[in-house]
């Protein structure tokens, strides 16, 4: 195939990528629940130039800890219209570039880097964030393009590319330690299968661990102290931790990433890890080790190390298709080889399209609805300014962000101390029946309204609802009640 | 001319806290423990060797006795840091034969928290870390006078001279023609003799990230920088010096000892020193491919060590007495006699500055039943059976035990007719 044909194909792979998240994503008005904590900081960004580290409303006032690169990204770009939809799916359709680059680096074939790139643009997990504002989809890309570029390390462009990347790695988020894990990995593995070290790699990597270990000291500092070794998951609470880190399932992994790259991709380590011990393919095993071992230790939440295990083992399944290829040229059937690679093609395009679409179907029932955002609106309208509004952990980036109201709780429980007890304490709220019990939560966190959507709760209505202590002041799809008692 | 700047880093690392905490009208000492140091040592000086406040004899530590001399003066922890940086500076370079890792070791050193935690107060584990430094350097000099030391290092700290006594053991497996094994041993005989009139308490903690280590809040801890850097520097030595097995079967000793023992996370940490600069020679002296790298990295690794410094120098600084607790202490001095009730870390302060007997201190540590309970009764049966008559809390205190104003105890105290408000300042409120 020529150089200008791929190119031009490429960008097709791209092109189909992005306009099949947009189309996903443009279904809906609305972004996730999480969303919108990244479109305050980025609201936030655009009005003072800086984030809200220190929030008045979340918790009833805390402060965040976080690496906000993504979100002066996102502020600079926010001209672009719906940018909060358009970048994060650019974001990951652009991934599907390194995939290319990476997958030719070691097949150098651009029909099956190709197919790599297209695999890689479809993978169903990815959708499950298609109406995420995330900083995942910057951390991919930069992940995908640092792997390239210090896989090319002896190339002096290539040098300081690979340098600018990995420090932009280290700036964008905390998970950059996976990448750092991937690459210590890949050193080991050098080493044990004997093959010559590279100074430029080792050293490369040196820093960049040295980097991440003090850039992320000094945002987390403050988290250390407060939350302790919790802060390793986060400080999330104990029943929430159970389903975002929950544990490594085969099966479910297979439908996540697709029966086509998991097949190809366990055939190109096993291929690798015992008998062509390629440097490049090794770095991409590193890679799914490192993946694989955090997902294991839950250390890293689902969806994402399921995202970067996922490109990883597409990349290997490049390596095992160009090895098949090579092979069936070597036969007398070299003649159906194309016919081949297009049969697993439609194989791939049957086993993970659909995957993809039930996923991203699901990711935009995930947010909120025009009912929801009307409620939040009416808080914003026609409650104090200081008013505290409860609502499950799912939706206090709503209260925050729509309803500029303060929350309870919502889902960023870095640098709180009391996060497990408010937990427990909002889930009895929505569970109890007894109404003593009730008002006495919502008066020690001066709870003044009650949220209730029945969307993320089993049960149509709280028992314990009556007046004179909780008056229905907002009654439609959502109910919102004002909280009158007082246990004295 | 190079080792003045060792000794110079050093001062201004243990000058900083005291200056700094003498400038905000602190008390010069940040540790809690002094504050029982110098009441035993003011009670000895005028003959009196049991504590009524603590109703047990005083604990006859050489550090009191030190302290007599020199009535707790901060020249002598500083003194006694720098003389330990020199030694380790000495046996450095003597030992590993290379000047720069004699200049890295020490200055690693003098950076870590708990150089900075022990030669900033005056506590028996700092007085044994001194007296450790030089019976090392005298074993290695084959002396008859590390029999002397290892008997000093007993009368300073029990935990101590188990743990040197450990790392002898140790050595001895490696080196069984060593006659000075057994003269050290004499010093047994010195413990035995000085503990049999003394009492003496067996320091166990029980392992967790908090008091492991530094970033977490712990006070002699270890700092997850230099546990990094001294991970990379076994990979280092253990290609150069497979022979060396002695040192890392310590370490792994030590290490496993640290985790109960603060005393061995002191030695622990002394070697993590060490591994770490061996670390840090192999990159200044390695032939880098990528040159910009190094500078970056050395940089990185520089800006780590002094930032991890600096965090601990500024949690040394924010440490209780402040001039606020001492101005309650001296009102609660002039109340009537009687128990006070407060945080263990600041019980011994509680009782210097005010002659007044706690609950819960060093070794008495706190329980968390009576701080959250709201149950009148229980409480008022608990103050009675423990003498309690006043309840400190300080802001810190009320931050670290309760998260609202009417929870446990806290309420009970603000709400109760039985309680009584009789001092209150910002940060500052005593019932």
């Amino acid at each position: 195939m020529k150089k200008k044909t791929a190119i031009v194909l490429l960008v097709l792979i791209v092109l189909l990528a992005f306009s099949s998240r947009l189309f996903f994503s443009f279904q809906t008005e609305t972004v996730s629940y999480d969303a919108y904590f990244s479109l305050r900081q980025i609201e936030s960004i655009n009005d003072n130039l800086l984030p809200q580290f220190n929030d008045k409303l979340s918790f009833g006032g805390r402060t965040h800890l976080f690496t906000p690169l993504f979100y002066y990204l996102m502020a600079l770009l926010d001209f672009i219209p719906a940018y909060e939809k358009v970048i994060p799916a650019l974001l990951f359709a652009l991934s599907v570039i390194p995939v290319y680059l990476i997958s030719f680096q070691f097949t150098k074939k651009r029909d099956i880097s190709l197919m790599a790139a297209f695999f890689s643009s479809f993978i169903p997990v990815a959708f499950s964030l298609v109406n995420d504002v995330s900083v995942y989809s910057l951390l991919l890309l930069i992940t995908l393009f640092t792997i390239y570029f210090v896989s090319r390390i002896n190339e002096e462009k290539y040098l300081y590319l690979s340098i600018g990347s990995l420090v932009l790695l280290v700036l964008a988020h905390s998970s950059s330690f996976l990448v750092l894990l991937g690459f210590l990995i890949y050193l080991l593995l050098i080493k044990l299968e004997s093959l010559e070290q590279n100074s430029k790699e080792q050293e490369l990597i040196l820093f960049g661990t040295f980097l991440a270990l003090w850039y992320n000291f000094i945002v987390y500092k403050d988290a250390f102290l407060v939350n302790g070794p919790l802060l390793i998951w986060q400080n999330i609470p104990l029943q929430i931790l159970t389903n975002f880190y929950f544990d490594f399932n085969i099966i479910q992994s297979i439908y996540f990433i697709g029966i086509i790259p998991v097949f190809f991709g366990i055939y190109g380590l096993y291929n690798t890890t015992f008998f062509s011990k390629k440097r490049p393919v090794l770095m991409i095993v590193a890679f799914f080790l490192s993946s694989l071992l955090l997902l294991w230790v839950k250390l890293i939440p689902f969806r994402i190390g399921l995202l970067f295990m996922s490109f990883m083992l597409v990349l290997l399944s490049a390596y095992s298709l160009h090895l098949f290829y090579s092979y069936i040229k070597k036969t007398k059937f070299d003649y159906i080889v194309n016919w081949v690679l297009v049969g697993i093609l439609l194989l791939f395009f049957l086993t993970a399209i659909f995957p993809s679409i039930t996923i991203a179907s699901k990711a935009i029932k995930l947010t909120p609805s025009k009912a929801e955002v009307d409620a939040m609106l009416w808080l914003k309208n026609n409650t104090a300014n200081d008013s505290v509004v409860m609502a499950r952990p799912e939706e206090g980036n709503l209260i925050t962000y729509f309803a500029k109201r303060k929350n309870v709780i919502d889902n960023d429980y870095l640098m709180v101390k009391d996060a497990q007890q408010r937990y427990d304490d909002v889930s009895d709220v929505y569970n109890l029946r007894l109404k003593t019990e009730v008002v006495r939560i919502l008066n020690k966190y001066n709870v003044n309204y009650l949220y209730f959507s029945k969307k993320f709760g089993t049960q149509d209505k709280l028992y314990y609802l009556d007046e004179p202590c909780f008056n229905l002041v907002y009654d439609k799809v959502v109910q919102i009640y004002q909280v009158g008692c007082k246990l004295e | 001319m190079r080792l003045s700047v060792v000794l110079i880093i050093g001062f201004l690392v243990l000058a900083m806290p005291f200056t700094l905490r003498a400038i905000s009208e602190k008390g010069f000492y940040a540790d809690n423990q002094v504050y029982y140091n110098m009441r035993a040592s003011d009670a000895i000086s005028n003959g009196i060797y049991y504590d009524q406040l603590e109703n047990r004899p005083f604990e006859l530590s050489l550090i009191n006795y030190l302290g007599i001399l020199t009535n707790y003066n901060i020249i002598l922890p500083i003194l006694l840091g720098l003389i330990s940086l020199f030694i380790l500076f000495k046996f450095s370079r003597e030992y590993y034969n290379q000047f720069l890792f004699a200049l890295i070791a020490p200055s690693l050193f003098a950076l870590s928290p708990i150089f900075i935690f022990l030669f900033s107060s005056m506590i028996s584990e700092m007085l044994a870390l001194f007296f450790f430094f030089i019976w090392v350097w005298l074993y290695h000099k084959k002396s008859l006078w590390s029999v002397a030391l290892l008997s000093l290092i007993a009368i300073s700290d029990i935990e101590f001279f188990f743990v040197s006594l450990i790392l002898l053991g140790i050595y001895y497996l490696y080196d069984k023609n060593n006659r000075l094994f057994s003269y050290n041993l004499l010093s047994i005989i010195v413990a035995a003799i000085f503990y049999f009139f003394n009492p003496f308490y067996l320091d166990f903690v029980s392992p967790s990230f908090s008091n492991y280590f530094t970033s977490f809040g712990a006070q002699a801890g270890v700092s997850i920088f230099y546990l990094f850097l001294a991970l990379l520097g076994i990979f280092i030595f253990w290609k150069k010096t497979r022979s060396k097995k002695y040192f890392f079967t310590a370490f792994f000793v030590m290490f496993i000892f640290s985790l109960f023992l603060v005393e061995a996370r002191i030695i622990f940490t002394v070697m993590l020193c060490l591994l770490a600069a061996n670390f840090s020679v192999f990159l200044i002296k390695r032939v880098w491919a990528i040159p910009i790298i190094k500078r970056f990295t050395l940089l990185l690794i520089l800006c780590g060590i002094i930032f991890s410094s600096a965090l601990f120098i500024n949690h040394t600084i924010n440490m209780p007495p402040n001039k606020e607790l001492i101005q309650g202490l001296d009102f609660l001095k002039t109340c009537t006699p009687g128990g006070v009730l407060s945080s263990d870390d600041l019980g011994f302060i509680i009782q210097y500055y005010s002659d007044h007997p706690t609950t819960f201190d060093n070794i008495n540590q706190t329980q968390p039943d009576i701080f959250y309970s709201r149950d009148l009764n229980f409480v008022k049966d608990y103050f009675k059976k423990n003498n309690i008559k006043f309840v400190l809390v300080t802001s810190k205190v009320n931050q670290n035990l309760w998260s609202k104003e009417d929870q446990g105890l806290l309420f009970l105290l603000n709400n109760a007719a039985n309680f009584d408000l009789i001092y209150g300042s910002d940060n500052l409120r005593i019932w």
